[in-house]
């Protein structure tokens, strides 16, 4: 009898490891053990919303917490990211603090988190993403709704590193992980995956 | 001798450091910093291909990338690379070349006997001369032209290099590396902006290495600012195309100067948006009007001045120089002092500048008003011929002629930037006005010739572009002194009396002639002239035939010349391999692949897959040797007879929360939902605005506030976006939210008799008997703890449920189903089999929900009837979409089961009379059916219903002589009654 154990995206196309050319000038790490969820605010409710689970309203800027990084990703809709703790304890936690404010979609399963760090990230990015990831222009806490490549993805710089946290969507994860460490491999990367106790 | 022509302590090149290569299967040498142009003129070699259209010899004009004759075919085997500059091509060892556009030898082209005909191939002789006889266009002249038409061959094995794109942000783009550019990128570093310098060479300097002295150490020191993030230079990097809003495309060329790619890439196309531009893409020097200007050895002054002193290479012994401006003294004083005999200049002006006193003292005889009337030579010039101030032809001997009729800014990145030309009658030349983007030109590209001007030029271009976007500028180091004399303008182009012969446009082979021909024949604007006789159509984009092309054009339309404007011109500035354009879209990664969560389990059980949208679905499962119809059928017969499992994770899931959330869906679908009890899921139809369906699907209460909406694979996106638009604009003040689930949850369909048995044991201590799940109902449970979303829907006729579960969780489940359903026989079936019983139960899907067919066309007029409201319902009832004479979907089977129907056949009562005008209607879906034992099909038919039991039918298809009689019925072919799926 088979048993129902969680089985990410990646299970079979990524490799840890070091891989592509010379010094890896990249850490290129799978987040499995990420929970996701999309906040939307109810009509009228966006501004409360954000301030009870203290969300930002400012596009283009998201809160990183110790444990929880949240993207302002459209007009009243965050997504929020937190270590996985339970399948749909994010959801729930959410649901209870947003109460009668927010409806709260789980899509843990429905998005990869891919975290690319390293003095290259910006240059690994800037083969795919339009967007202007200079330091002057992308500091720690920038997020973004756009496109890599030909790929629907949320951005946001978590630290200084610089590292980016990438969220794809899980059926376009294969596909974006191919492209993103073909891209990687002329400035060298470490790969690895992270483990997460799920059962 | 190996390299004859290269000058010891001459030039730049890397002596150190000897290279060998090939052209046309002979073996020379050059050296390291050599262009494989540059090479071939130290080994004497100048005949180095044959024209486009006469297949006349030609040989290496230019020095850079205006050069319209020497293009060559490099490479070998799959990496063969056509019609590429021999002067941009940076010389490697083993570096194999060959000329183009011959048949023979470049020395010997059988072609070249196009010169002969050549008063019949005049401009547009292919509208004229091959008017006839009927029909012979097509079959006879045609092919013909298209076999001698073009240049180079293109390679005929797949590219085996890589290439990418790639994205850059700068608050300062300077285009070109020469005097401006650089003191441009300076200066607007030093203001603190972030900037991006892009050369084309592999060295920065630009037209500062012609000269003796290269400003090398201002060079040097301006090109150590650029080594980081903020100040970035890109060599061998040419800016193709310049668009709206500060977007500029350049082609990087990574690897084209080693011998094969190492790792990584051989080109780089950038997307490159700048806050500002500094366009100093510096000026071509133009050759003169006369005949037979274009024989091998004929070479623009500077750059025979730039092979001189930057590659130590004499174009020949003793060289004859025609000439409108000062510069080309510059020229034969450089190789007058470098051993090379320059017995005459000849001047086209009466009064030439400062240079001609010292041309003289350096014994060269210098002649004023000496128009060129004839080059002499054939496969190599061997003089000219020329008319002092009137008089009677003389000849003067030299084996290489320098020409030099004065220069034209680079216009191509300013015209693409929207700076319409106008002719500076004080310069002549055509300089480019204000572009309508945040461009500043800068140096000659502006028509400032000047090096001292020029670099003062760059440097406030530089520096104003920063200063515009809030940077301030600090003070500034001197710029390096230079000490120029003044130079004399040089005329307006001369246009010769006699025409033939004399090569506007070499690289297209236009010449004074044809363009006056065009003139005669009523094309009197440039535009029009351009595309009449092919002027400056070439890949050179004309670089070196503009300005005498309207110089022509005006004097054979009585007009002055400032009347006259260039051509528009558009990217890319220069020719660009269309793999740089493709860059990683190729292949495996030609677009993004959606896989579902079952995907690796579908290929490791022999799923062969079919493409829908970006997803990849199992099409059947290979079993054995049976082909696709034999494992479609089993797959079928065990869904009828046991169960089936398939995977259905890529229809669209969408989430709606809110308690307007009915009301929303109420209006969205035709069909009503403000009833729709919790734990019940209904089919919806929705349409268009235009009353035409749109898509359909089943949506599920959840909660009085929850629903969960299915979409078709196909429509997903769009149904969102729909929603999105709906909500945006029509009915904001619902109270609704949503988004889209599709990715989260696993879905698969679990079809047959025994579905019921399989879930029974599956789920954990959840009754799934008809009373708890009946048809369409909808229940919560778990399996081994793991949520799991139970739909009593079915696609196929049959009992049938769909189980949902979180995404990855989704191969345990289907496996856990595979072991539980192994004693029911279960199997997994893709999508081949989906179709199947999906036409076996007459329900419509995207080959019949087409863009153009209605509610009622489908046979679900009734259903959407109940419903007052829903979007499209008023358009739904215009009497063209209610006529009853639209066809309607019906079944059909062959009255002879052995027939074959085929989807897009078209119906006829007679097959011999099949046309337009008696078409009946079409099938849409047709399919063998193991269940009926003959193929069935779903057909809209004219009258419909009314010709149910009607024999009289034909299915034809014309693509493969077809004609099969078909009997109409009802759609359904399969438990009609529906006790099946109720069970």
């Amino acid at each position: 009898m088979a048993e129902l154990r969680f089985r990410p995206p990646l299970q079979e196309a990524a490799h840890s490891g070091v891989h592509g050319v010379g010094t890896p000038s990249l850490a290129i790490t799978v987040r499995n053990g990420v929970a996701c969820c999309l906040v939307l605010a109810r009509r009228g409710f966006a501004e409360v919303t954000a301030e009870r689970l203290e969300l930002s309203l400012e596009p283009g800027r998201a809160t990183i917490g110790a444990e929880r990084c949240c993207l302002p990703i459209a007009p009243g809709e965050w997504l929020v990211l937190e270590q996985w703790r339970a399948d749909g304890g994010l959801r729930m936690q959410l649901e209870g603090d947003a109460a009668g404010l927010a409806y709260v979609s789980d899509q843990s399963h429905g998005r990869q988190v891919i975290r690319v760090a390293g003095p290259a990230a910006r240059d690994l990015l800037g083969r795919g993403c339009r967007l202007d990831l200079h330091p002057r222009k992308c500091r720690p806490g920038f997020c973004a709704a756009t496109s890599i490549a030909e790929y629907a993805c949320a951005l946001v710089q978590v630290d200084a590193v610089p590292s980016f946290d990438l969220v794809v969507a899980a059926g376009y994860a294969e596909s974006f992980w191919l492209w993103l460490t073909d891209h990687a491999a002329m400035f060298g990367y470490r790969a690895a995956i992270e483990t997460v106790d799920r059962p | 001798m190996s390299q004859p022509f290269r000058l010891d302590g001459r030039g730049r090149v890397d002596r150190q450091q000897p290279l060998s290569f090939r052209f046309d299967g002979t073996t020379y040498t050059g050296y390291a910093g050599d262009t494989l142009a540059s090479a071939l003129l130290a080994n004497g070699v100048h005949l180095v291909g044959r024209s486009f259209k006469y297949h006349r010899p030609r040989g290496i004009l230019a020095v850079g990338a205006e050069e319209p004759n020497a293009l060559v075919e490099l490479r070998t085997g799959a990496r063969v690379e056509p019609n590429t500059r021999a002067t941009q091509v940076e010389l490697f060892d083993g570096l194999v070349a060959r000329s183009q556009n011959h048949v023979g030898t470049r020395a010997v082209d059988l072609m070249a006997v196009n010169q002969w005909f050549a008063p019949f191939l005049k401009a547009g002789f292919y509208y004229k001369t091959f008017m006839g006889p009927g029909g012979a266009w097509e079959r006879l002249w045609e092919p013909i032209i298209r076999r001698a038409a073009g240049l180079g061959r293109a390679p005929r094995q797949p590219d085996p290099d890589a290439y990418e794109h790639a994205h850059l942000h700068c608050d300062v783009l300077v285009v070109g590396g020469g005097p401006a550019g650089l003191a441009a990128a300076d200066a607007a570093r030093c203001a603190g902006a972030r900037v991006v310098l892009c050369e084309q060479e592999p060295r920065l300097g630009g037209a500062l290495l012609g000269e003796i002295d290269s400003l090398a150490p201002w060079v040097d020191e301006v090109a150590s600012g650029f080594d980081g993030e903020d100040a970035r230079l890109l060599g061998r990097t040419s800016v193709v195309g310049y668009y709206d809003h500060g977007v500029l495309a350049a082609v990087e060329r990574v690897a084209d100067h080693l011998p094969t790619p190492p790792e990584g890439v051989r080109q780089r196309l950038w997307i490159i948006r700048a806050g500002a531009v500094v366009l100093a893409t510096g000026s071509y020097e133009q050759p003169l009007l006369f005949q037979d200007n274009d024989r091998p050895g004929i070479m623009l002054a500077s750059a025979a001045r730039r092979y001189l002193l930057d590659f130590g290479v004499a174009p020949c012994r003793q060289v004859v120089v025609a000439t409108a401006t000062d510069d080309a003294y510059r020229a034969a004083l450089d190789l007058v002092a470098a051993g090379v005999a320059v017995p005459t200049i000849a001047d086209v002006r009466a009064a030439p500048g400062p240079f001609a006193k010292a041309a003289e003292a350096a014994g060269i005889e210098v002649l004023r008003g000496a128009v060129p009337l004839r080059a002499l030579g054939r496969q190599r010039v061997r003089g000219l011929e020329v008319s002092v101030d009137g008089s009677a032809p003389r000849r003067l001997e030299g084996d290489a002629l320098l020409v030099s009729g004065g220069f034209q800014p680079a216009l191509q990145l300013a015209s693409q930037a929207g700076a319409k030309a106008r002719f500076d009658p004080d310069l002549n030349a055509f300089v480019p006005r204000e572009p309508a983007q945040n461009a500043r030109l800068a140096g000659a590209a502006r028509g400032v010739f000047r090096l001292d001007a020029c670099l003062a030029d760059g440097r406030e271009a530089g520096a104003s572009a920063a200063r515009d976007l809030g940077f301030a500028l600090p003070s500034l180091p001197p710029l390096p002194a230079v000490d120029e004399p003044e130079e004399r303008p040089w005329p307006a182009p001369l246009v010769p009396r006699d025409g033939k012969r004399a090569f506007v446009d070499l690289q297209n082979d236009v010449t004074v002639a044809d363009l006056r021909l065009a003139v005669q024949e009523g094309y009197r604007a440039a535009e029009h002239a351009k595309r009449y006789t092919t002027l400056g159509m070439g890949t050179d984009q004309g670089k070196t035939a503009m300005p005498a092309g309207l110089a022509v054009l005006a004097a054979a339309t009585g007009r002055p010349l400032a009347e006259l404007a260039p051509t528009t011109m558009r990217p890319p500035v220069v020719p660009v391999a269309i793999g740089v354009l493709a860059g990683r879209t190729r292949g495996r990664d030609f677009r993004p692949i959606r896989r579902s969560a079952l995907h690796d389990w579908h290929e490791r059980n022999g799923a062969v897959f079919v493409e829908a949208g970006d997803w990849l679905r199992p099409s059947y499962y290979r079993d054995g040797a049976l082909s696709l119809m034999e494992a479609a059928a089993e797959e079928a017969m065990t869904v009828r007879r046991a169960v089936g499992i398939c995977d259905v994770s890529t229809l669209g899931k969408i989430a709606l929360f809110g308690p307007d959330a009915r009301t929303f869906l109420d209006r969205v679908y035709a069909n009503g939902f403000a009833k729709l009890p919790v734990g019940k899921a209904r089919y919806g139809v929705m349409l268009r605005e235009d009353g035409i369906v749109f898509d359909d699907g089943t949506t599920s209460c959840l909660a009085d506030d929850r629903f969960l909406m299915t979409t078709t694979t196909a429509n997903a996106g769009a149904v969102l976006e729909h929603l999105e638009f709906l909500h945006q604009t029509a009915w904001p003040e619902l109270d609704v939210v949503f988004c889209s689930e599709t990715e989260q949850w696993c879905q698969m369909a679990l079809a047959g008799p025994r579905s019921r048995d399989v879930l029974a044991r599956l789920l954990d201590g959840v009754d799934v008997g008809d009373l708890v799940l009946p048809f369409m109902g909808f229940l919560e449970a778990a399996a081994e703890g793991v949520p799991v979303r139970v739909f009593r829907i079915s696609f196929s006729g049959e009992l049938a449920y769909e189980l949902a579960c979180p995404r990855g969780y989704g191969e345990g489940l289907w496996q856990r189903c595979l072991d539980v359903g192994a004693a029911f026989g279960i199997r997994p079936y893709g999508v081949e089999v989906l179709s199947i019983l999906r036409i076996e139960k007459g329900h419509p899907a995207g080959q019949e929900i087409d863009g153009r067919t209605t509610a009622g066309d489908l046979g679900l007029g009734r259903l959407v009837e109940r419903s007052a409201t829903g979007v499209g319902k008023p358009l739904a009832s215009r009497r063209d979409l209610t006529d009853p004479g639209r066809p309607q979907l019906v079944g059909l089977r062959p009255v002879d089961p052995e027939a074959r129907l085929r989807g897009g056949a078209h119906l006829v009562e007679n097959p011999m009379a099949a046309s337009t005008a008696t078409d009946l209607g079409w099938i849409s879906s047709a399919h063998w059916s193991p269940h009926v034992g003959s193929w069935i099909a779903l057909a809209f038919v004219a009258g419909g219903v009314e010709r149910f039991g009607d024999a009289c039918l034909w299915a034809v298809f014309p693509l493969r002589n077809e004609a099969v009689e078909v009997v109409v019925g009802p759609v359904c072919f399969v438990d009609a009654e529906g006790s099946r799926l109720r069970g």
